[in-house]
This record gives C-alpha cells, structure tokens and sequence, in this order.
C-alpha cells in the first residue's frame, strides 16, 4: 500500500489563546503535522518549502502587515496552500486588495470563523494536496528509471539551457470526455481517478521502457529511445488501451518518431527536463484526433515497429508545422 | 456616522472571539461592520432620480438608528461580561479551555 505524503499545517496566530484554540481543533479534523508560531518571522521558509504544505494565517488588527510574508510563501512554495482568517470589513478587504495584485492567498475566512466549515475546507484541500504529491512522487520515481545512458548524461549534469537532439518515439495520451467526467463527479473522486489512471499509464510506459517526460492535465507525455523505440512505444499504447478501456476510461493517443530536442528547461531553482520539436508537435496533434480507445501513429511508426497490429490508413494525411509535406498517418482501434 | 467604537477596537473585540461558540460580542460587532459598510455603500450610491434618493436616505437613516442600537447593545454586553473598557481585553474567565466547547 502507497504510504501517503505527509502534509505540514502551519499555524500563525499571535495570541497564544486563539492559537491554541486553533491548533487543538485543527489537529484533530486535519491529520497532519502541526507546527505553530506566534509570529511569521520565526518560519523558516526553506522547511516550509521542502513539503507539502498548509499556512494557516489568523490575522489580528494590531498585528504588523503580512502581505509581504504571503507574497514570499507563494514564491517560495506555489504549491502550498495559503488561508487567512481575518475580520471583517476593512481587514478583510485590505487582504482581498493584497490577493488581487499578487494572489497570495488562497481563501480568506471572515471571523468568528466557524470551526467545522474550515476544518471541512481544509480536509478537502489536504486531500488534494496529497493525492497531488502522489502523483509527483510517480513522476520522480519514473524519472529517476531512464532508458538510455544518453539520457543519464542529461540527468547527471543538469545545465539548464543546455541541449541535446535525439531520435526518439513521442507518445501523447490524453482522458477523453474529460470535461463530462469533471461535470458527473465530484473534484475530490475526479482528481483520485486521474491520479489512477495517470499512475497506471506511467507503470506501462516504465514497463516498455520508455520515460514520462510529463503529465499535461488529463494525460502524458512520454518519449522511448533505442532502436526498438517504435515497436516498445506501440506495444506501450496497446497495453494502456486495453488496460484503460478494463477501468473504464479509454485515452486518445497520438505516436509519432524523429529528431526531438532534449534538455533541461528552468532556473537553478526548479529544473525539469523536456522534450521539443516537429514531431513532438506531430504526437500532439495526432493524440488530439484520436478518438478513445483509438492509437494514431505515423506510418512511419508502425513500419519501423515491424509489429502485427490490425492498422488502417488515415483516409486525411496531417499537416504539422514544421514538415514540408502532409504526413501519412495509421490508426489501430483496440 | 456617529459611533462608540471605532472600526479598529471592532476588529480587536472580534479577533480575540475567533470562533462562534465563543463570539456574542464579536457577532454584534460583526453585523456593526456590516451596518457600516452599508451606510458607506448607500452614502456613495449614485442618484439618478427623487426616488433613487429617498431610498438611500431611507436606508442610509435606519442604517444609522440600527448602529446607534447595536453599538449600545455591544457596550452593555461588554460591560456584563466584564471586559476592560479601556483596552477592549476578553477577560480571562471568558476564555474556553480548548477543549471545553
């Protein structure tokens, strides 16, 4: 069973009776690991950043301005959840002003607060930051199995801006129908499942050796390198279609196979590799016709891949930016 | 609009409540932040008619008679609760042990 990450529940309050009042109620509905300070200054942001984490601001009207603090625990930790409980009038509309010019704050709760509907509100929002850490820590499990030692020499030396061109398949997968999916469930089960359906693909894709280079949104984005890169790749899409279409939420996905750029985007505080080129636009565009349960590749993929799938011509060839001329295409139904 | 307290010692009595098991008074203070910002609001309403003005000034003069009640009300529950006059302070003996409610 997958542990779950830990979240972080960080508790400012200058009033030690407030805080306290806080803290033991909050501990109790949020399950998480409590820290509680008297004053922002004290937080170290460096730890703050290193999880997943929740600040809990209760602002006093005597107390200095925040917004500044706010504004560095959004650059520090984007991701994090920011909730501050203020009085009404014009405290509340002072941080509302601040969120407008730097959306520093994520919710702003109007006291007196009642204790069930945050710790409701924060339950919700801890869930998804853990099914969201999840998620990210399958991705770094997924990038740390790289294929090729050509793609080790990226990974051990990160230099971002620095860039090397590969020949490599691309696969695109993509939910279909998401949007009537979002609109039948609720955001809590929609975002479990993505987190199934995205994990179970990038289990496969590891499987057939290939590298997610990233999620995007409803799907991934995935590249296979070697000299049996098409046959793997096709192979990988097979195994999803039929895995996902068990589970009840067929993909679209789109193959395509040529020189792509690779490299390490990013400053020195947050790096992460990509994938850039045609045919990466070409997967894209032909994930973006596929219908679900339907595999677009070129037919250069699937002459290169020497694999026996029941495959069709495209009656349309693509156009991509990118290529001189339209790009002859197949399609495998599963 | 004429008042007793100003919007600051409002928000000092309703940031020592916090929460609405413990929070009479800041409840009372909360709705005289509420009558404020309508007053203000029905101050800065535009007229464009006789009958747009009677309705501000009807509602901008309950706005007030209501404040006027309502900061009295505060007053006297502060001072049956025993609060310090002077700083705004919950006394002690108002405060819920954190398991207590």
């Amino acid at each position: 069973m997958v542990s779950l990450p830990s979240v972080g529940l960080w508790i400012v309050d200058s009033s030690a009776y407030t805080r306290s009042l806080l803290s033991d109620r909050l501990a109790l509905m949020a399950d998480c690991s409590l820290h509680e300070y008297a004053a922002w200054t004290a937080i170290e942001l460096v730890t703050f950043s290193q999880a997943a984490s929740v600040l809990v601001l209760n602002h006093h009207v005597n107390d200095a301005s925040p917004f500044d603090f706010l504004q560095q625990v959004k650059r520090v930790a984007p991701h994090s959840l920011v909730v501050v409980l203020s009085s009404p009038g014009a405290p509340h509309r002072a941080f509302e002003a601040a969120n407008k010019a730097h959306a520093c704050i994520d919710m702003i709760f109007d006291k007196p607060i009642d204790l069930e509907q945050l710790g409701g509100y924060l339950s919700e929002r801890i869930t998804l930051l853990r099914q969201q850490q999840l998620l990210n820590q399958e991705h770094l499990d997924l990038l740390r199995f790289l294929p090729t030692a050509a793609l080790q020499r990226i990974f051990s030396q990160p230099s971002p801006g620095k860039a090397e061109l590969f020949d490599m398949a691309v696969m695109f997968t993509d939910i279909r129908d998401s949007t009537q999916l979002i609109v039948r469930e609720s955001a809590r089960n929609y975002f479990a499942k993505l987190n199934r359906v995205l994990a179970s693909q990038a289990r496969l894709i590891r499987f057939y050796e290939g590298m997610v280079v990233k999620t995007t949104g409803d799907g991934l984005l995935a590249v296979f390198e070697g000299a049996a890169r098409c046959h793997l790749a096709l192979k990988c899409a097979n195994a999803i279609q039929s895995s996902l279409e068990a589970q009840g939420t067929p993909v679209g996905i789109g193959i395509s196979d040529g020189l792509v750029l690779t490299g390490i985007l990013g400053t020195t505080e947050h790096l992460h590799f990509d994938v850039i080129g045609a045919h990466v636009h070409l997967a894209a565009r032909l994930c973006s016709l596929a219908v679900a349960g339907e595999i677009l590749a070129t037919r250069d993929v699937a002459t290169k891949a020497r694999f026996n799938f029941p495959t069709q011509p495209m009656h349309d060839s693509i156009v991509v930016r990118g290529f001189d001329e339209a790009v002859p295409c197949i399609h495998i139904k599963i | 609009m004429k008042s007793q307290f100003s919007d600051q010692q409002l928000s000092h009595i309703i940031d020592q409540s916090l929460i609405y098991q413990c929070a009479c008074p800041a409840q009372v203070a909360k709705h005289l932040i509420g009558l404020r910002d309508l007053y203000e609001y029905q101050q800065n309403c535009i007229n464009q008619s006789a009958t747009d003005k009677m309705v501000h000034e009807r509602i901008a003069a309950d706005a007030q008679r209501a404040h006027a009640a309502l900061e009295e009300c505060l007053r006297e529950v502060l001072m049956i609760e025993q609060w310090d006059m002077e700083t705004l302070a919950m006394p002690a003996s108002l405060q819920k042990t954190p398991r207590s409610f």
